[in-house]
Parts: structure tokens; C-alpha cells; sequence
């Protein structure tokens, strides 16, 4: 058996906790700094988040890995990792419990205590998990299931004079209620909507092509369950 | 026309050079915050923006530029 290495390179400038760094990680460059609660600049993220989101993303992996292979049905994975630090300030500061809650979208709501169990199996199973353990309160919640997502029904806009699309379009997603669909049909790729969405209303949206083109495009756009 | 126009119609042309200089990403996103920017102050001005928006997206004149996507982590089917 052979020893994996993985590498990071963080820098630090500035003066004293109020400096802000930055981490090389996977091709990006993240800004972080230490949280504005712990006397720090709060920008960008921070120690602590980049442990919590270790610990996340190790955990939706296993978790994905554990029900395919119990055959629990699944098409997205959302877990929310709360962490938290105790005795603050002062030297016994200390990260003393992570709360992992999963929520299933397209889960069997008739299984649910089987998605209990293998949640918690994630948990055990989780490779980062497994060495905060020792040190660290380490708890699953409750598991939370959602059917597949529904397609609301279709948006064509084709009809329309372009300068009324967007507007339509806009009032007609900000309805949708989480878990469900629409599906946009248009005479061009509807790219700049897709920015604009990011723009103004950041990653509650999410995005799928069914059609590109030539003369039609097709996009399925659901609203994501926060 | 107000300094406000002025301007945007100067951002304007400037992300479409931006866009034909290569930077077509980098050009969406701001247009895109452009609009966001002046969407409820001034819809008006900000689809001038949705304008900028459609033109650097235009895949005909972009074929042979990088694909354009604002999420790189979602995949164009």
C-alpha cells in the first residue's frame, strides 16, 4: 500500500488576527481571514468553516456512496454541518460539536428510518469524520426527504415581444416553491437570463438543458430547497 | 441624457469590448451585476444591460471563444 499526499498553500498578510489570507486549494484561490466574532476581519471564510466544510463534504460523499448501496433511492444530496465552538472567548476556546442534517431530494418517504440508519452509518463511515471523533461531539439530525422534484408545467416564451421575457420569466421562478420545476422554452439559449438569476437572486436556482438549439432551447429550472 | 445613461451606455460599450477581447465570462458577470444593480432603481437603464447581456452570449459570434457558462459546475446537456 502506498501513502497519499495532499497539499495546500495558504498566506497570511496583514497585521496581527486582522490579516487576511488566502488558500490554493483544487485550482481555486479562496479569501479567508479569522471571523469577525473571534476578533478577526471576517472575510472571505475561515478556519472554522474550512473544517466544517471538510467535514460536509467527506460526509454527502459517504452518505451518497452508502444509500446507493442500500439501494435507497436519491438524486441530490444537502447537508447542513453546523459547528460549534465553545467557552469563547478564552484559552479553552474549543470546537466541541458538529451537527450534520441531511436532506434527501427524490427520497422514499416510506424508508425513512432506513435513511435514518444510513445516515448515521455515513457519519461513522466518514473518513474525516472518523478523526474528529475523538475530540469532537459528532451528531446526525434528523433526516429530512423530499419527493423528486415536479415540473410545474412549461414556460414558453416564444410568443412574447423579448423586451417582456425576463419579466415573465422572473415573476413565474420566484414563485415556484422549492422542489419544483419549470420548464423554459425559448427561441435562443437563454443564457443571459441564467446570469442575470445568478445576479440578483444567487444559487437558488438550479439549471439543467433538455434542448440547445438550433431553433429551440429547453431549459429545466427548479427552484432548490434551502 | 442623464449622467447615469451616459455612464451605462459607456459600461456598455466597454463590456463588449471586454467580450470581444476574449473576456466573455468576465464581461457576462459584470454585466449582470450591472443590471442587478439597477434593476429596481431603473429598470429601464438596466435592460440595456440584458442587451449587453444577449450580445455577448450570441453564440454565432462566440463559436470560436470558450464556452460561456456562468456555473462551470453545471454542465450545458
Amino acid at each position: 500500500m502506498a501513502d497519499l499526499t495532499f497539499e495546500v498553500v495558504t498566506k497570511w498578510a496583514g497585521h496581527g488576527r486582522a490579516a487576511v489570507g488566502t488558500i490554493e486549494t483544487g485550482g481555486q484561490v479562496l479569501a479567508w481571514s479569522v471571523p469577525s466574532g473571534m476578533g478577526g476581519k471576517g472575510e472571505g471564510t475561515s478556519p472554522e468553516e474550512l473544517l466544517a466544510g471538510a467535514a460536509a463534504t467527506c460526509y454527502v460523499g459517504t452518505l451518497g456512496a452508502l444509500l446507493s448501496r442500500d439501494q435507497l433511492p436519491w438524486n441530490r444530496l444537502q447537508v447542513r454541518l453546523q459547528e460549534t465552538v465553545t467557552d469563547h472567548p478564552g484559552p479553552q476556546a474549543r470546537i466541541s460539536r458538529l451537527l450534520v442534517t441531511p436532506e434527501v431530494m427524490g427520497g422514499d418517504s416510506n424508508r425513512l428510518a432506513e435513511y435514518q440508519l444510513t445516515a448515521e452509518l455515513a457519519r461513522d463511515h466518514c473518513f474525516i469524520g472518523r478523526h474528529l471523533r475523538s475530540d469532537i461531539v459528532y451528531e446526525v439530525g434528523s433526516v429530512k426527504l423530499f419527493a423528486a422534484p415536479q415540473a410545474s408545467g412549461e414556460l414558453d416564451v416564444r410568443p412574447l415581444p423579448p423586451a417582456q421575457r425576463h419579466q415573465l420569466i422572473f415573476s413565474t421562478l420566484d414563485e415556484l416553491e422549492a422542489g419544483t420545476t419549470v420548464v423554459l422554452v425559448n427561441d435562443h439559449d437563454p443564457l443571459p437570463l441564467r446570469y442575470q438569476l445568478e445576479a440578483t437572486r444567487g444559487d437558488r436556482f438550479s439549471w439543467d438543458y433538455l434542448e440547445s438549439g438550433p431553433k429551440t432551447w429547453k431549459v429545466r429550472i427548479g427552484r432548490k430547497v434551502s | 441624457m442623464t449622467s447615469l445613461a451616459a455612464l451605462a451606455r459607456l459600461l456598455d460599450k466597454s463590456l463588449r469590448e471586454l467580450g470581444d477581447a476574449g473576456q466573455t465570462e468576465r464581461a457576462c458577470r459584470l454585466a449582470a451585476e450591472a443590471y442587478a444593480t439597477l434593476e429596481k432603481s431603473d429598470p429601464e437603464l438596466a435592460e440595456r444591460f440584458t442587451g449587453t447581456l444577449h450580445h455577448l452570449t450570441c453564440v454565432p459570434r462566440r463559436a470560436s471563444q470558450a464556452p460561456v457558462s456562468p456555473s462551470p459546475a453545471v454542465s450545458r446537456a
